[in-house]
């Protein structure tokens, strides 16, 4: 069965496996070309501007690179749900549409194993070269930082790492079920690609921020100039703030004209310190093995789903 | 171990709206070619379907060689070959045969082979640009490469031209007296099957008419035709399965294993195609009834 499936599959898979490799190369040429501008411009390992790292030449930097460094970042964003879409959906529904799976489903093999094979054989490439795939952006992005403003925000998080292979895992079992339950391979690639789109955009805007509790960090206003302390915050992911007043109960500040400069318009409305909550960078390894354990629950799931679909194939 | 290849009790499928297949019973013997006739939407695709293990019956039961289809591939000892001849249209005709070959155990290749050169059928042609006969052929020598003891055709020659046809029934029958494997075919049309079946089961309506061996079936019923009575008819004790009256004639099928004596009647044996189109009709009647 194995060969069958792979017959079957084979052109998807090298497709998938060589928009995977293009993209791997795109992006080792980016780091090395980075990462030799940087040296030559003396902003070698510089994610943020400060000391050391000048931010005129960061700026000339983002100027020279943001724009190549964009497209890739789509690509990685697109691919789990076009691999999920476009190799998942049509797996069983398009044998279902040619309804050459009433060959299959009458020889010898059962019908579990014929599902179970042709799911191994399209997810498991998928899965490893993508898994591949994440960890080479990791790698390529890494000197890139001040680019992608911070590995724990988007897009940074969602195209490095292991969640770009849980998010393919993901789709791919979406697209293979839906076609399973559908029988219809556009049907299952819409569904793939909607899916997708809205448990990404719920998991990103809503769920991820409660991976672990915030840091919290209270500044009084009024201070010159960015500390050395808002330095460190630039590559973090803030994901609260607020306006305190002296005895650190919340103020809304009102915007009021005639009040003078901000600080002093602040002050006129008691506001004596500012507040934000944010996760550091380095919670990027612990955010991506929480989410990729999430995703990968959730593909459980559907793929159990299709295990109980498939029973109920007919002619 | 069964002597019936096949076996249905008081089997039934209900679909989503209605059902395809309802109280049906007969019993299939070993080592016949059997004729599944009925009109189109009769439920042959299901009973076929049901006997492959590829739907689950709503109630009764089937059996293949006294096995159960449970999903977990076709039942042991039948190849089913599906109304659409399902192959990979890119897969190549050697590349369809490894796929024979992987999927089932037990499978001949050399045979598989010998009945795709016999078709004349290139080996490196792919499956998707075969004539319907050819493919026809590939489907059958995939479906005999398995060595099946029952053989189930859903209405194999229904796309083909008539040359193909012939070719087609004259390679199967030629494989059937050598191997002496059971056959169901199943057909609308009755013509294509009638000489070469021994053996009929009819379905109307999702449930079995009559079935069973054609000679006993055609000795147990009597064509009348005579003058078309004044009064009503009377047959005495044997059972009128369907009359028909043009303003003079009549013409009855009784059924009947008792001597016929009715002088007023041309009493004869009657064909097939007279058998089967009085039950068709019968059945026509009582549901415009």
């Amino acid at each position: 069965m194995i060969w069958v499936a792979w017959r079957q599959q084979r052109l998807t898979v090298l497709a998938t496996l060589g928009l995977g490799a293009a993209i791997a190369a795109a992006m080792t040429v980016l780091r090395l070309v980075a990462t030799s501008y940087m040296d030559d411009h003396g902003i070698a390992g510089c994610a943020t501007a400060g000391p050391g790292c000048d931010s005129n030449a960061l700026h000339e930097f983002y100027e020279a690179f943001g724009g190549i460094q964009t497209p890739l970042i789509l690509l990685l964003f697109a691919l789990p749900p076009v691999v999920g879409a476009f190799v998942g959906g049509p797996l069983f529904a398009r044998e279902i549409e040619r309804g050459t799976h009433v060959f299959a489903l009458t020889q010898a093999i059962g019908r579990t194993r014929w599902w179970a094979t042709k799911l191994a054989v399209g997810a498991l490439p998928a899965l490893a070269g993508m898994l591949l795939l994440g960890l080479v952006a990791t790698w390529a992005f890494d000197p890139l930082a001040y680019l992608t403003s911070s590995p724990v925000r988007t897009p940074g998080f969602e195209t490095q790492g292991l969640v770009v292979a849980a998010y393919t895992v993901l789709a791919f079992a979406i697209g293979s079920t839906a076609g399973l339950l559908l029988r219809n391979t556009l049907g299952a690639m819409v569904v793939t690609i909607v899916l997708y789109i809205v448990l990404l955009v719920g998991v990103g805007g809503f769920l991820r921020e409660h991976y672990a509790e915030p840091v919290g960090r209270t500044e009084s206003i009024g201070l010159d100039g960015p500390t050395e302390d808002e330095q460190t915050l630039s590559d973090t992911w803030q994901v609260d703030h607020a306006y305190l007043d002296a005895a650190g109960n919340e103020v809304e500040p009102q915007f009021k004209p005639d009040c003078g400069g901000p600080e002093e318009c602040m002050r006129a409305q008691g506001i004596d310190a500012f507040y934000i909550a944010y996760h550091p960078a380095d919670r990027f390894w612990r955010f991506q093995l929480t989410e990729t354990a999430l995703f990968a629950g959730v593909a459980l799931l559907v793929v159990g789903a299709g295990a109980w679909a498939v029973r109920r194939v007919s002619n | 171990m069964s002597t019936h290849a096949l076996e249905a009790r008081a089997l039934g499928k209900k679909y989503r709206r209605a059902w395809g297949l309802r109280d049906c019973t007969f019993q299939l013997p070993t080592g016949r070619v059997s004729a599944l006739v009925g009109p189109n939407g009769a439920g042959k695709s299901t009973l076929m379907a049901l006997a492959a293990g590829l739907l689950r019956p709503t109630e009764g039961e089937v059996t293949v060689f006294g096995n159960t289809p449970d999903g977990r591939g076709s039942p042991d000892g039948l190849a089913f070959l599906g109304q659409d001849k399902p192959l990979y249209p890119t897969f190549t005709v050697a590349e369809m045969l490894r796929a024979g070959r992987e999927l089932n155990t037990g499978w001949d290749q050399e045979y598989a082979e010998g009945l795709i050169a016999e078709a004349r059928v290139p080996l490196n042609a792919k499956i998707g640009s075969l004539s319907g006969g050819q493919r026809t052929r590939v489907a059958l020598a995939l479906a005999l490469g398995r060595r099946p003891r029952l053989l189930m055709l859903d209405e194999p020659l229904a796309d083909l031209d008539p040359l193909a046809r012939e070719d087609v029934m004259r390679t199967l029958m030629a494989e059937v007296a050598e191997t002496g494997m059971t056959v169901l075919l199943s057909s609308h049309v009755l013509a294509e099957l009638e000489e070469v079946c021994d053996h009929l089961v009819l379905i109307v309506d999702g449930s079995v008419a009559i079935s069973g061996d054609v000679d006993e079936l055609l000795a147990g019923h009597r064509l009348l035709i005579g003058a078309k009575p004044a009064g009503g008819m009377d047959f005495g004790p044997h059972t009128v399965v369907q009359a028909r009256t043009t303003p003079r004639q009549a013409t009855v099928l009784l059924r009947t294993t008792e001597p016929v004596d009715l002088p007023d009647w041309d009493s004869d044996q009657p064909n097939l195609e007279e058998l089967v189109l009085s039950y068709l009709r019968a059945n026509g009647e009582r549901s415009a009834a």
